[in-house]
Parts: structure tokens; sequence; C-alpha cells
């Protein structure tokens, strides 16, 4: 069991690996060894190994874990997971579909542009959710509920309206921007739509999981 | 794990070039912009970069301004162009019939420039010059009125709807110029909106009818005020009279209207010629 975790986080960050050790009540005791092993023999820290723990503890421990594991939603396993990596993923969404809107409005005269320019956004919105949570299913190797996945969207929103925000102060590119009015009620409009979004998302998984086959 | 971290510095890397370029070729690389005022444009004035893969033979940038004018003493708004942002393909089939589209997009932004200098001229004659909301309010207009050309006009490709715009807007021009738009005959006192100044012909010959005719032939068809003398005695011969005119030029009557005026005569009557070209015409006789 040691080996199997030590392969599983030999590609873990420093901090990722701190973090399990300080949250060990929530790990096995193999993984929280395994990180503890490669902490000492890869980032050279001085982790003490824990004690051996009598028999007795050592089913409370796990039967306590247990319980905690059954007991966490995923809004609670999405904020005890949430990293800098979380934040580089909805940032660098977020600056993506920002780029995309750029072009859009770039090339907002253009025939096919004009004749289905709420389609071009809305597509582009809905791409740019479903790679947010492709991102994060990747990394985490596992998906969210309802609620982790309309948080994780809002962080997305929040990033993409800071970038819309500083680039409206790059030389020329005002146009190119949301202003800060419309930026308001974007925001408001694309957390409806987001929640919206997310309902049909829900409904399809759990259609999807009735038929078992659950494809994502 | 390492992958998804390079897929995501480089998408932010792709997305920030894309954020940075597109200003870049709009401002042709924030090349020394000439705005030029409301006039008759020429190619010259189009320096901007073509955009990359567009469908289109030109674009043209132009704007509202407000300047002092010092020998005035007072806020003035003009319509301007910015050359660098203004851009055209380097071939072009009919390159004419494109600046002429380009130009009316012009003449937009000069309407309500002019409709903000009437704005100017009323608020300064009160001691105020806060103008910024009906600029905002106007710049809102602007753009929709815009649009409505393009999209109307399929950006100058569909030619009627071209010409039909071409109309309302050299109209609204001369609605808001001096002229007021109206022309008075100072003959017959008739009064007629003609979008542009139309020409004048007279007919004093001995043995015809004297007559005094404005004609202008633009847009795709002829529209002229036909006037003509008649004595009192005649006004019973009218219809025969108008019948003789259609005759005469070989046009064939396709329906003949009557209409209660306060005029003591008047009746529209639309006819067509040998090539099937409709002639729409407003008969009006008063003492």
């Amino acid at each position: 069991m040691l080996e199997f975790f030590l392969n599983r986080f030999k590609d873990k960050s420093e901090s990722d690996l701190i973090r399990i050790v300080n949250s060990k009540a929530n790990f096995q005791p193999e993984a929280v060894n395994a990180a503890i092993q490669i902490l000492n023999e890869k980032y050279n820290a001085q982790v003490p190994l824990p004690e051996v723990t009598a028999p007795l503890q050592d089913t409370q421990t796990r039967q306590n874990y247990v319980r905690i594991r059954k007991g966490a939603s995923d809004i609670d396993k999405f904020k005890r997971s949430f990293s800098y990596r979380d934040i580089l993923t909805a940032s660098s969404i977020a600056i993506l579909f920002s780029a995309y809107l750029a072009l859009l409005k770039f090339y907002s005269n253009e025939r096919i542009i004009e004749n289905a320019w709420t389609w071009f956004i809305l597509i582009g919105f809905v791409i740019a959710l479903i790679l947010n949570h492709i991102f994060y299913k990747i990394e985490h190797r596992r998906g969210n509920d309802y609620l982790a996945r309309y948080f994780f969207d809002l962080i997305f929103i929040a990033f993409f309206q800071i970038i819309q925000f500083v680039y409206g102060f790059y030389p020329s590119a005002a146009s190119l921007s949301l202003s800060t009015m419309d930026g308001v009620g974007v925001f408001f409009v694309f957390a409806i739509l987001v929640a919206l979004f997310e309902i049909l998302l829900s409904f399809i998984k759990y259609i999807l999981r009735f038929f078992r086959w659950e494809i994502f | 794990m390492g992958n998804i971290l390079k897929v995501k510095i480089a998408l932010i890397i792709f997305s920030l070039a894309i954020l940075i370029l597109i200003p870049l070729l709009e401002t042709n690389f924030y090349a020394p912009v000439t705005y030029k005022k409301w006039q008759q444009l020429i190619w010259d004035d189009f320096q901007g970069i073509a955009k990359p893969f567009t469908g289109w033979g030109a674009g043209i940038s132009s704007g509202i301004q407000v300047e002092w004018d010092s020998t005035a003493e007072k806020f003035k708004a003009y319509a301007v162009q910015d050359n660098q942002s203004s851009w055209r393909r380097k071939v072009l089939n009919d390159p004419d019939y494109v600046l002429n589209h380009e130009q009316y997009h012009f003449n937009i932004t000069e309407i309500h420039a002019r409709i903000l200098n009437l704005y100017l001229d009323s608020i300064q004659q009160q001691g105020n010059t806060n103008y910024r909301d009906k600029l905002i309010t106007l710049k809102f207009k602007l753009d929709r009125m815009q649009d409505a050309y393009d999209g109307e006009s399929d950006h100058g490709a569909n030619w009627g709807m071209q010409r039909r715009w071409e109309y309302k807007v050299d109209s609204m021009l001369h609605e808001l110029s001096d002229e007021k738009g109206k022309l008075t005959d100072y003959f017959s006192g008739a009064e007629i909106f003609f979008p542009t100044r139309p020409d004048l012909y007279k007919q004093n010959k001995v043995g015809f009818r004297p007559s005094r005719i404005y004609s202008l032939i633009d847009y795709g068809v002829s529209l002229t005020l036909f006037q003509s003398r008649f004595e009192e005695h005649e006004k019973f011969n009218l219809n025969y009279e108008i019948d003789n005119f259609f005759h005469e030029k070989s046009l064939q009557i396709l329906s003949r209207t009557s209409v209660n005026t306060t005029y003591d005569f008047e009746v529209l009557v639309d006819s067509k010629d040998t090539t099937d070209r409709i002639v729409s015409t407003r008969w009006i006789y008063h003492n």
C-alpha cells in the first residue's frame, strides 16, 4: 500500500505534500507516510514519521476516517483541495475567453459573426465552462457536484471580470473589453446562465447515472 | 500534471498574444493619427492595416470630436475620420462603389455631429456647457444607425438599399444644413424637399405652356418637380391635360387616385414606360 502511495505522490508539489501531512486525519496512514517520505527524500524536509499506533487506536482512526469521508460533501472536498492550480485554471480559461471575445469584437462586422453574434458568445462561454471543469477533473482526478462546480464557475467569472477591467486600461483596447457598466450587468447575466447550465449538466449526469452510462 | 500546467501556460501566452496584437492591428502599431474633418474621402485616407481574413473590402473609423472654437467662443462638434484605423484591401472589384459606401458611414457621423451642434448652441445660449450626457446618447444612436446602414444595405452589397440609404442620409444632412432641405419656388410658391440641390430648367418659348422644372437624377431614380401655368378656366380640363402628358411621354397609366385635399385639385397617378420603369406622379392645382 505504501508503494502505491509513493508512486502516486511522486509528482506532487511540496505544498501538496505538506497539506496531506497537515490534514492527516483525512488520509490513510500509508498515504501520510508516503507524503512524509517524499518530502524528506525529494525536498530535504526533516519531518519525523508518526509513531506506530496501537491497533485499537488505528482502528478508531480508520473508523473516523471513513466517517469523515462519507460525511464530506463535494463542496468540502473542493474547499480542502483548493490550491493555486485551480486559480491558474480559472485565470487561464478567463484569459482565453477574453481573447476569444476580443477576436469576436475585432471581426464583429464579418457576415458570419454579425448574423450569429449571441450564439458565438454563448457557445464560447459554455466551452470555457466545460474546459474549466475538464482541467479540474484531470488535475484532481474527480469531478464536483452542482454547488462546487457553480462555485468554481463563479471564480472563473470573477477572473474574467478582473481581466476585462484591467484590459480596458491597455491602449486602444477599451472598445475590445466590456465597460464597467456592462461588466456589472454581464456578471449577473453570466452568473444566472452558469446556474442554468450547471442545473442542465447535473440533470444530464443524473440521467446518465440512471442508465449506468457515466461517460463524464 | 506537468502537462496540464504546460497547457495552461501555453493558453495564457496564446491569449495574451491575441489581446496585445488586436489593438496593435487596429491602430496600425500606434502610427501617428490624422483626424480628417468631414469632407469627401479619398483612398489615401485609409492607411490602416487590412483585417486578416476579412470578407470586406474596406473599413472606416469615424467619430465625433468636440473642440473649443476660439473665434466664435463656443464649443463645436465635428465628424472626424481616423486614417490609421480606417483600412482597405489592396485589390478591390469596384473601388469607387466601396469608397462611396464608406463615405456614407462618414456622412452618418456628420449627421450626429450636426445634431450635437444644435444642442451645443441651445445650451450655450443658456450659459451651460455640459454636453457629456448628450454625447453619450448620440454616440449610442450613431452606432445603432451605422449598424442599421450596414445591416440593411448588406455592407453595400444590396444596391437598391444602398441607394435608399444614400437618399435618406443626404436628406437628413440637407435638413440639418442652413438650407433646411426645403426648396421654395418663388413663382408658384411650391415647397418641396430634395435630398440635395436639384437642377432647374425653364420653358418659356412662345407657343408652349410656360413651365419650370426642378430635377434631380440620383440614387437610381429621377426626382422632378414640374410646374406649369394654367388659367382659371382651364382647371376643368386638368384630367384631359394629364392624359395628354402621359400620352406624349409614351407612358402607360397603371392607376389613378383622386385625393381629398385642401388644394383645388389633387390626383396621384402611377404609370410605367416602355422599359417597365415605374413613374409615380402627384398632380396638384392650386390658385
